[in-house]
């Protein structure tokens, strides 16, 4: 596993996340990686916007009524806010159900103002602030576009969980029981997957309507959601929604636990997956952007907007700057060694330069 | 580095934990190592037990009467309860001085009823919720009793941050001159060392505490007992450090730091042990640390159950059913580790 990031104090190296990159074209070519790319991780909620491509395929966004906006949602990891909620809440409504049938489970919102608003109220939140409560009322709609039963439908031997299996299955070109599934933190079963696979299902999802297949089209109105409605997908100022708003949605991401984040790019019909080893999404951040940077994918204001993601400031408790999350590795040549302890230059042809 | 604890999720491995381990006795001999333990790691708060001993060795405690509840705090990273902050508060009356003294800047407290309190009425934290507050007013105690200039105390300039570096120099077999220094989160001096050397400043700690003839003994059997008679001033209540020193009575001393950071003196064959975890996580230093000790046999059949919920903690669904653990994955007596790859079945 190589180095991916360094966390500097004072140009010293103190921590270290190593960790795996894909790059994939939707011929399912690797175009680059690090680490090898058939290493599995659980795909967590990197999935959504795949799994989201079943519901679409389904028809029942036409039946329901559910807008793009609200597909958003769906393919979103969502930091509880007000429009967060009510879009959750219309499509359960749109589908006859409420909050109590959704089966995510109760969890802190992720947005400080959500959260202390509730501690203010002395309130527990409802599920409908738990970040997988989007992707839940998807799936809500795909049981009942099918007329599925709405109890169990956590399960994975349920059918809506079997439905959404078999689309994996067909996306890759492979058996529903070749794959290995887990639960996932809000109950729904989690496939393990390639770090190659992940990055091609991305690939997919960047070649959108112009690609191949049955689910080209479902590719096309996901890509077209997570572009258009990015404020659903994370929330304000969270990193997903940066990305796609300051890319001008050239880029598509979505991080998923444990130190997973997917990205589409569309215009070069690339898909990328990145693990975190260690499952630090603090290393998520700045080898997302790099990876980015490195393949020229985005301009120079893109980067300017995104700075703060792409060399987070570690600051002292009187907000001194006093190191920085550093990505290490250099898709042009092979991985320098990181030692703990070692001096870091801050180099005059390096980015994170400015920061000095 | 080498592999250290896995979590898993339905059995699968799906994160990695690397890092170092280090166990050495008193005269500085390796006794059990995984990773390259000339590594070297900036120490934070783990530093603070050996930063507090020349508020004593000096006579500053002895001085400003401090309890050993205070010096417990002076070696604390404290979780910001009421007791803290009251404890602080005082050791700052008795020199004189106040909370604008303190140059620790402010954070959240990460004693959870105590932020939703901080929320719930809309107050601003102080200095005093600091974690490193109890640290900082030992540091003015002992500016205050030699005279040195308050007002830049934290500064590794001042005669008072060059005091405790010396002290830090002399327990760690180092040349004070050669120790790079960083600035920690609160402001004050932090250290680079290696992982041997780390571990060496512990074991002598207990050392000097059981050596009467000791110049420094007096200062080590203060340090050592303060914490260990007053564990819930060092981290709090429900906290890693409070617990495992409530469990194991007068064994041991342990301190974590930041950046996955841990330190530990234990009393029976004065052994130091340093820890890290490579990429900084902490949620992994609590089973690693009570497998180390598990291994070193050092926890009876009752300390070990009481430290249960920290040696494998559970990770939990939305749902509060148990999806995985945070597992230790090495043995300290093992040369060769097991092999281990994410996406694979972990087999215990």
């Amino acid at each position: 596993m190589d180095p991916l990031a360094i966390l500097t104090r004072i140009n010293r190296v103190e921590s270290i996340h190593k960790g795996y990159i894909c790059v994939t074209d939707s011929q399912k070519k690797i175009i680059y990686s690090i680490g090898d790319p058939n290493t599995k991780v659980y795909f967590r909620s990197s999935a959504k916007p795949i799994q989201a491509v079943a519901i679409v395929n389904s028809g029942a966004m036409e039946k329901f009524g559910i807008t793009l906006q609200e597909l958003a949602i769906i393919c979103s990891s969502h930091s509880g806010e007000d429009f967060h909620r009510e879009a959750v809440d219309s499509i359960l409504k749109k589908v006859g159900l409420s909050e109590e049938n959704l089966g995510c489970g109760v969890a802190n919102p992720y947005n400080q103002d959500m959260i202390n608003q509730l501690i203010k109220k002395g309130e527990r939140p409802s599920q409908l602030y738990n970040c997988c409560s989007g992707k839940h009322a998807g799936m809500l709609a795909l049981c009942r576009y099918y007329d599925f039963p709405v109890a169990g439908y956590n399960e994975p031997d349920h059918p809506v969980q079997q439905l959404i299996l078999k689309t994996f299955a067909e996306l890759l070109e492979c058996e529903t029981d070749e794959i290995i599934t887990g639960i996932d933190g809000c109950d729904v079963p989690t496939i393990m997957i390639t770090l190659h696979h992940a990055s091609y299902l991305y690939s997919l999802l960047a070649h959108g309507s112009n690609g191949t297949g049955k689910y080209k089209d479902a590719f096309g109105i996901v890509q077209k959601a997570m572009v258009s409605y990015p404020r659903m997908i994370n929330g304000d100022k969270e990193f997903c929604t940066d990305l796609i708003t300051h890319s001008g949605g050239k880029v598509i991401g979505k991080v998923g636990a444990e130190g997973i984040y997917c990205v589409a790019v569309p215009e070069k019909r690339l898909g990328i997956c990145i693990k975190i080893s260690d499952g630090n999404e603090r290393g998520v951040y700045p080898v997302t952007m790099h990876i980015l940077n490195q393949l020229g994918i985005l301009g120079d204001e893109a980067m300017e907007k995104l700075k703060i993601w792409a060399y987070p400031p570690v600051k002292n408790h009187k907000g001194r700057i006093i190191g920085y999350t550093v990505p290490v590795f250099d898709i042009n040549k092979s991985s320098s060694t990181f030692r703990i302890g070692d001096k870091f230059e801050f180099g005059s042809g390096n980015q994170w330069n400015l920061w000095q | 580095m080498e592999p250290l604890a896995v979590v898993t999720r339905d059995s699968y491995v799906e994160s990695i934990h690397y890092g170092y381990i280090c166990v050495v006795n008193t005269s500085g001999q390796v006794l059990y190592n995984l990773g390259d333990y000339n590594t070297k790691i900036f120490l934070r708060s783990s530093a603070k037990p050996l930063q507090a001993i020349p508020l004593i060795k000096s006579g500053a405690a002895q001085e400003f009467n401090f309890s050993k509840k205070e010096i417990a705090i002076a070696c604390a990273s404290h979780s910001g309860q009421k007791v803290h902050r009251e404890t602080v508060e005082k050791i700052l009356i008795k020199l004189g001085l106040n909370e604008s003294n303190l140059h620790c800047g402010i954070m959240t407290p990460y004693n959870d009823e105590e932020h939703k309190r901080l929320i719930a009425s809309g107050i601003s934290p102080s200095p005093f919720h600091c974690s490193c507050s109890g640290k900082h007013s030992a540091m003015l105690a002992l500016a205050k009793f030699r005279g040195y200039n308050i007002d830049d105390y934290e500064s590794i300039e001042n005669p008072l941050q060059q005091e405790v570096l010396k002290t830090v120099a002399e327990f760690t077999d180092e040349d004070a001159d050669s120790i790079p220094t960083g600035i920690d989160g609160c402001g004050a001096p932090i250290y680079l060392m290696s992982m041997n050397k780390i571990a060496l400043s512990y074991a002598r700690l207990i050392m000097h505490m059981h050596n009467q003839n000791s110049p420094y003994h007096h200062a080590c059997k203060t340090i050592f007992n303060s914490m260990t008679q007053f564990p819930e001033m060092v981290a709090g209540e429900n906290e890693f450090c409070t617990v495992l020193m409530q469990a194991t009575g007068d064994k041991l001393i342990g301190k974590v730091g930041s950046e996955a950071v841990y330190c530990l003196g234990i009393k029976e064959g004065s052994l130091g042990i340093c820890i890290k975890i490579a990429d900084g996580n902490e949620r992994a230093i609590y089973p690693i640390v009570v497998h180390t000790l598990k291994e070193l046999g050092i926890l009876s059949n009752n300390e070990f159950n009481s430290l249960e919920q920290w040696y494998n903690p559970v990770i939990k669904n939305n749902l509060n059913e148990e999806v995985g653990e945070i597992l230790p994955a090495f043995s300290l007596n093992l040369k060769s580790q097991k092999l281990l790859s994410i996406g694979v079945k972990y087999q215990q």
